[in-house]
């Protein structure tokens, strides 16, 4: 008998049915969490949302743990060298044939307890940017501010640059740019623009909100920096700041900068 | 004497619940049942317990200290209260801008302000005047410059959520003095206060649970003039503890908030007759030394508003709006808010279908009495900015 046919019960010994129930049971509760969670967290008042969220991907770890715990002495004789045995087979074929999946794989299980980024999280990475909705085993879902879906392997946290903007809080800071001619009263414009903000009925007013200036060789750069309540919000937190942020310049009879096109010239 | 011994009798009655049939037949009181047993609060006492708390100031020539403020949620009838005291001393009391006028800049409303140095001046809501738009905070601004360096005595009242929007936004708590506030009324207060209204005209009612028939109030009638003789702060305080709170009032003073106007609105909404006393009080067969029953709904049982399925950021941030500025009409909610017209109707239909806001004098839209606890509940547990009570 080869050494893996002896790491193997009797395939009349195993217990295909309590098998079966054991992945149909870890199925249906990896199911109920991807369902439960996500609705639980809209239903209850939002403050807890960013809460309830990231304990899914938590749990479903914990729910395949707890299966391939269960399963593996049900095909598999116990004993140490036998595991070892096992290990070394399992090592081979993950080097050679599956060695990207594994390091999402492995990447994956190292975000769930890391958590370098959770669920609810608004995450860049490389171009990519979106809502992380969803945290599997092998890549991260992102809803985009487009409402497209991006799938990113999670092996892309060893060797890239993940800027999160909120990690874990419901807010985070929105930025409005506004740019001007530069003969303008600044100290009036930086004021009038401190008041777009805090009158906004998206911002959380316990964050603190500032502008900041800079002048730049074509005119003066304006960067109107708040917080909305909600981090859901951010787009119309923006929108609204601009809005009325160019309705107040244009009462005080400030002129913004217009950029100039370049129109390619035909053969003619 | 007989009298007395008829309303002792009344209270001793134990576990007096309604007839089988009775029990199924109550009914909500009628309104001219609800203004004998539950009648609207008389102001006077609020304005007497305010004239005491400002008598210091009243004769103060320290024009450090000539500005007074005084702050209270909705339902505390702090604005109505300033008001009333600014008319019984006789002194000017000035309404807040229009929003065109704050939008414009309200100099003229400012100029008017400015009068006679030595009466003082009364602005019941001075939450008025501001609005949450980037050129609606410039004439308070303006204003509370005024307040901080004008020798002219000035009584202020302001909504609490309008102060706790303006003390981050302006940090009017730093510009002017610590306001004074009304104590929230407890379920001790809460078991002195309701008999006592009941009683006000002469009505002679008994309150009994109409679960278990028990008597609501432990006070007896004989007890009223040792209590009119006695009433002082902190006598309340002192009958409640000696007579106990019954859990239906512990449960209305704590929905309530603390807040009377909500409270007397849902004690009104708890009372319950049966067909023959609504008869009976109607045609006063009844002697006048015999008192009638009125059964008081449990708390249990009690449809307490909720927010609506469907409610989402706009029905939130108009719920907001309508707390910071005690109400709005359409138009005022349209130039505040990001939203079209038909979002804002949509969402204020939703809203009054609620019972969370009303419209009132055709065109303002509020924040109900009934609804208040639920919607300041809601909001603070979405994260928006709240009021300190």
């Amino acid at each position: 008998m080869t050494q893996i046919e002896s790491l193997l019960k009797d395939i009349r010994e195993i217990d295909h049915v309590r098998i079966a129930v054991v992945i149909v049971v870890a199925w249906s509760l990896l199911r109920l969490v991807r369902w439960l969670l996500p609705l639980l967290a809209d239903r209850s008042p939002s403050r807890f949302r960013l809460y309830l969220l990231p304990i899914a991907p938590l749990l479903q770890l914990l729910i395949i743990a707890g299966a391939v715990v269960t399963i593996v002495p049900l095909i598999f004789e116990p004993s140490a060298e036998r595991l070892l045995v096992a290990l070394g087979v399992f090592a081979i074929s993950l080097g050679f044939a599956f060695q990207e999946y594994a390091s999402s794989l492995i990447a994956g299980v190292v975000t769930v307890l890391e958590r370098p980024y959770r669920v609810g999280d608004w995450i860049q990475i490389g171009d990519a940017y979106g809502e992380v909705i969803s945290i599997g085993f092998r890549t991260v879902e992102l809803r985009s501010p487009d409402d497209s879906v991006i799938l990113i392997p999670h092996k892309k946290l060893w060797d890239s640059i993940i800027s999160n903007d909120n990690r874990g809080n419901r807010e985070h800071q929105c930025v409005a740019d506004f740019y001007l001619h530069p003969e303008h009263d600044a100290q009036e414009v930086r004021q009038k623009l401190r008041e777009v903000a805090v009158t906004s009925p998206y911002l959380h007013i316990g964050r603190p909100v500032s502008v900041v200036v800079h002048e730049k060789p074509w005119g003066t750069h304006y960067r109107l920096k708040a917080y909305p309540i909600d981090g859901r919000e951010q787009f119309n937190f923006i929108s609204d700041m601009t809005v009325r942020g160019k309705a107040a310049l244009a009462d005080l009879a400030v002129v913004p900068v217009v950029a100039r096109m370049s129109v390619p010239m035909s053969p003619e | 004497m007989r009298g007395r011994l008829a309303s002792v009798r009344h209270l001793l009655r134990p576990n007096c619940k309604p007839n089988g049939d009775d029990c199924n037949a109550l009914s909500s009181a009628p309104p001219y049942l609800l203004n004998r047993a539950a009648p609207a609060p008389d102001l006077e006492q609020m304005v007497t317990a305010l004239e005491d708390a400002l008598h210091e100031w009243f004769f103060t020539r320290d024009p450090k200290k000539s500005v007074k403020v005084v702050v209270g949620p909705p339902g505390s009838n702090v604005e109505r209260t300033v008001a009333a005291y600014g008319r019984r001393k006789k002194w000017p009391v000035i309404g807040p801008p229009s929003p065109g006028e704050i939008l414009a800049g309200g100099h003229a409303w400012l100029e008017n302000l400015k009068g006679d140095e030595l009466t003082p001046v009364v602005i019941p809501r001075l939450g008025g005047c501001y609005l949450r738009h980037h050129d609606g905070l410039a004439f308070m601004g303006r204003l509370l410059d005024w307040l901080e360096s004008s020798r002219r005595r000035c009584l202020l009242a302001c909504d609490s959520w309008a102060w706790a929007y303006l003390a981050r936004v302006l940090h009017i708590d730093a510009m002017l003095p610590t306001p004074l506030t009304l104590a929230p009324i407890d379920g001790k207060r809460l078991q002195f206060w309701l008999p006592t209204l009941a009683r006000a005209d002469g009505g002679r009612f008994v309150f009994r649970d109409a679960g278990n028939g028990r008597s609501i109030f432990t006070r007896a009638a004989r007890d009223d003039n040792i209590i009119w003789r006695n009433a002082q702060p902190g006598f309340m305080e002192a009958f409640g503890e000696w007579a106990g709170v019954g859990q239906q009032i512990k449960q209305l003073a704590a929905y309530s908030r603390g807040l009377p106007e909500i409270a007397w609105r849902w004690w009104r909404e708890c009372l319950q007759v049966t067909p023959e006393t609504d008869n009976e009080i109607m045609q006063g067969v009844r002697r006048s030394d015999e008192w009638y029953t009125v059964w008081v709904k449990p708390w249990s049982s009690l449809a307490l508003p909720a927010m609506p399925q469907q409610c989402g950021v706009v029905e939130t941030t108009v719920l907001h709006t309508l707390l910071l500025h005690s109400g709005a009409t359409t138009k005022v909610l349209e130039l505040l808010l990001p939203f079209g017209h038909n979002e804002i109707r949509h969402a204020l239909n939703q809203l009054v279908g609620a019972r969370l806001v009303k419209i009132v004098a055709g065109e303002r839209w509020q924040v109900t009495l009934f609804g208040y606890p639920a919607v300041r509940q809601y909001v603070e547990d979405e994260g928006f900015l709240v009021d300190a009570f």
